[in-house]
């Protein structure tokens, strides 16, 4: 129990290496962002189909909260999705059968199986949330849509991929991903 | 403080191949000298001992070494610092076919004295040739003990005369003395090897700091020995056993009355007795099994070295016996002191064995071209890669010739551990009601009690169902798994004092504890 705690210390100093920026993301956009400042800029220029809003008789003000909440609340799903699956493996990773010298290396395919389905399941959040028709802003989502699903799929991926580095099993390491490149006593 | 055991005939030796074992474990104490009486030095069960001795020795100080390998002080692998003379078996009688009569000069005495010798011994007796023991004639036995003991220039002597002058220098000194009741060397040797060094010690004029020890095995085991061929020979006859005890233990009650020779002895005895399917008078084809009664024996000796066991003025009896049922249970496993469980540090011992002999050893072994394979596993990292690697070569030398020495050695070893309790448990059941259940050993060896020389096949190697058995190896409530192992060896933590091969070996053995 004692390295299954030490490992999920790991795998949240990890994930919170980088997990902050999305913190910081989801607090801004639940705030509602400075409306000169960069996001909102961002926003207005390359997310949304200003000519759609115009034809709807919208002006960007009207529509950025509720697509500023659309982006929080993926990125929430996101975050706790990355974070459960991260620390799910982290604890499996003490349960596999590594009982020999060598064994590790078969669990490699687990853990691919694993991080597949993690990358199905972020896709298919951000197609959800870029697509519902739950938030009307998601109409308005043009172009930069696929900025938001790329970025999104790769950073929540890398958070991951950080976590399950460090929360791996020491003994498992061999089934992640150059896991096993770190130092034994690490 | 220094400790000294004697194992004398045969059951002496095996009792110390169960001490052996036990200091292995961890359960002795710091330091021993060990030493074997036998007449029969080709005896099977003394050669055993002997090799086991040698292994033990040679091992522990590759493995002690604050230079190469380390496994540092606080390390209970192989903890006893155990010493013996370059031959550690004495021959009371030397010469090639050695008879009492040339070792009295019969010949040379004078009329009365031979008819005394006449009157004692039969001319059978008196001719007898010796090169195998005394074959259960005690008699015979103290005759040649006592015309040979008092020789300080003996090397084996040397170490008794050595040790009472240590305790005259004002260091504690412990000896003990292990051996059979019935039979011949044993219960020849006992009181006379016994009484000549408390005679030693008055001579030296040591009243303190000197304590004597001993065990002695009443008959726990018999034999049905072949009617052919058996005309006319002198051999040790189990329907006598009880009788020699009976005259024995007559004889023991009124030395001990009126002469204080040991401070503690140790009884032990067996019921029913375990019958061995194979009758050898003696020699090499004497291999008896080590049965579960020479290990009270063994436990005795290392109870009474124990520094928690204060010795009282008075002499002092003890004796022991396992529950009342048919089963043999590890509950039934006495403990050496408060500090040390016996059931916790042998059965430590047998999963370390199993572990390695099965799972690392083999891993370890070969060329580093082999080895390699492993360098990004953790474990490998840490215990071995780190602690193997040559700044100078920039290489790991765990492929090289004298790590994989040591490497072998201890898979050697490993298999004796195995093949003593697998051989134990089932030899001490047989042909009896009795059932004991300490470990499973079926699925990893194949027993075969009528092979005199090989009684326990350890398998080469084992299949991934048989590997899994691993959890139920030892039948206690730990429930200990071979990824447990795996796992504690990658997160137990390394004492800054190990080195080497020393750092893996003791990192596996600390992980086979729960």
């Amino acid at each position: 129990m004692v390295n299954i705690i030490r490992s999920l210390i790991l795998s949240l100093l990890g994930l919170g290496s980088i997990a902050w920026i999305s913190v910081l993301l989801i607090s801004i956009m639940l705030v509602g962002p400075d409306p000169d400042g960069f996001l909102t800029e961002f926003f207005a220029e390359y997310i949304i189909i200003a000519e759609k809003v115009d034809i709807l008789g919208y002006t960007f003000s009207e529509i950025s909260d509720e697509l500023f909440l659309l982006v929080a609340h993926m990125n929430i799903t996101l975050l706790l999705i990355t974070l459960i699956m991260t620390l799910s493996w982290s604890t499996w990773s003490h349960y596999l059968n590594v009982d020999a010298p060598g064994k590790a290396k078969i669990y490699f395919i687990h853990w691919l199986v694993f991080t597949g389905i993690l990358i199905a399941i972020l896709l298919a959040i951000i197609f959800f949330f870029t697509q519902t028709t739950q938030y009307n802003a998601a109409d308005l989502i043009g172009g930069g849509g696929y900025v938001i699903f790329s970025f999104s799929a790769l950073f929540y991926f890398l958070m991951y991929y950080i976590g399950v580095l460090l929360g791996t099993a020491r003994f498992a390491r061999s089934s992640v991903l150059l896991a096993n490149k770190l130092p034994g006593g690490f | 403080m220094k400790n000294f055991i004697i194992g004398i005939g045969g059951t002496g030796a095996k009792c110390l191949e169960h001490l052996l074992h036990c200091c292995s474990a961890g359960l002795g104490p710091k330091n021993l000298w060990a030493g074997m009486v036998d007449q029969d030095e080709a005896n099977g069960n003394v050669s055993r001992t002997k090799i086991l001795l040698s292994k033990y020795m040679n091992l522990r100080s590759s493995l002690r070494d604050e230079t190469g390998h380390d496994l540092a002080k606080d390390s209970n692998l192989f903890k006893t610092h155990i010493t013996a003379n370059n031959d550690a078996v004495w021959l009371p009688l030397k010469g090639a076919n050695p008879t009492l009569e040339e070792v009295i000069h019969y010949e040379l005495l004078k009329p009365e004295v031979k008819g005394l010798m006449d009157c004692l011994y039969d001319p059978d007796e008196m001719k007898q040739n010796l090169s195998e023991g005394f074959r259960a004639r005690p008699n015979i036995g103290a005759a040649a003990m006592l015309a040979t003991t008092s020789n300080e220039d003996d090397v084996f002597w040397s170490q008794i005369y050595k040790a009472i002058d240590a305790a005259r220098g004002g260091e504690e000194v412990r000896v003990f003395i292990i051996s059979s009741i019935f039979g011949g060397t044993g219960a020849s040797g006992f009181p006379n090897i016994g009484r000549r060094i408390k005679q030693i010690q008055k001579e030296k004029n040591v009243t303190s700091n000197f304590h004597l020890g001993g065990a002695l095995m009443l008959p726990y085991f018999n034999y049905e020995v072949p009617e052919e061929n058996m005309e006319g020979e002198l051999y040790a006859k189990p329907e006598e056993f009880l009788d020699q005890t009976k005259g024995a233990l007559q004889y023991y009650a009124k030395l001990f009355e009126y002469d204080k020779i040991f401070d503690q002895v140790y009884v032990t005895g067996w019921d029913p007795l375990t019958t061995l399917p194979n009758f050898k008078m003696g020699g090499n084809l004497q291999n008896n099994p080590p049965l579960f009664p020479e290990l009270y024996a063994a436990l005795g000796a290392l109870k009474f070295f124990s520094e928690d066991n204060k010795i009282s003025e008075t002499q002092e009896i003890f004796h022991i016996g396992k529950n009342e049922s048919n089963e043999i249970l590890w509950s039934d496993i006495p403990n050496v002191s408060n500090n040390l469980n016996s059931k916790d540090n042998i059965s430590n011992l047998i999963r370390f064995a199993f572990s390695y002999n099965w799972m690392y050893g083999p891993a370890l072994t070969g060329s580093w071209s082999k080895i390699k394979k492993y360098e990004n596993e953790n474990w490998f990292k840490r215990l071995i890669f780190k602690n193997t690697y040559n700044n100078e070569t920039k290489a790991c030398e765990v492929g090289h010739e004298q790590n994989q020495e040591v490497i072998l050695s201890m898979q050697e070893y490993c298999q004796d551990v195995l093949t003593w309790i697998t051989d134990m448990q089932y030899s001490t059941i047989a042909n009896t009601d009795q059932k004991m259940d300490l470990i499973v050993s079926d699925f990893f060896s194949e027993f075969k009690a009528t092979n005199t020389s090989t009684r326990v096949i350890i398998k080469e190697k084992l299949n991934a169902t048989e590997k899994n058995q691993f959890n139920s190896l030892v039948n206690d409530s730990k429930n200990l798994k071979l990824l447990n192992i795996m796992s504690n060896i990658c997160y137990k933590k390394i004492n800054k004092d190990q080195k080497g091969l020393g750092v893996f070996m003791d990192i596996l053995f600390r992980s086979c504890e729960q």
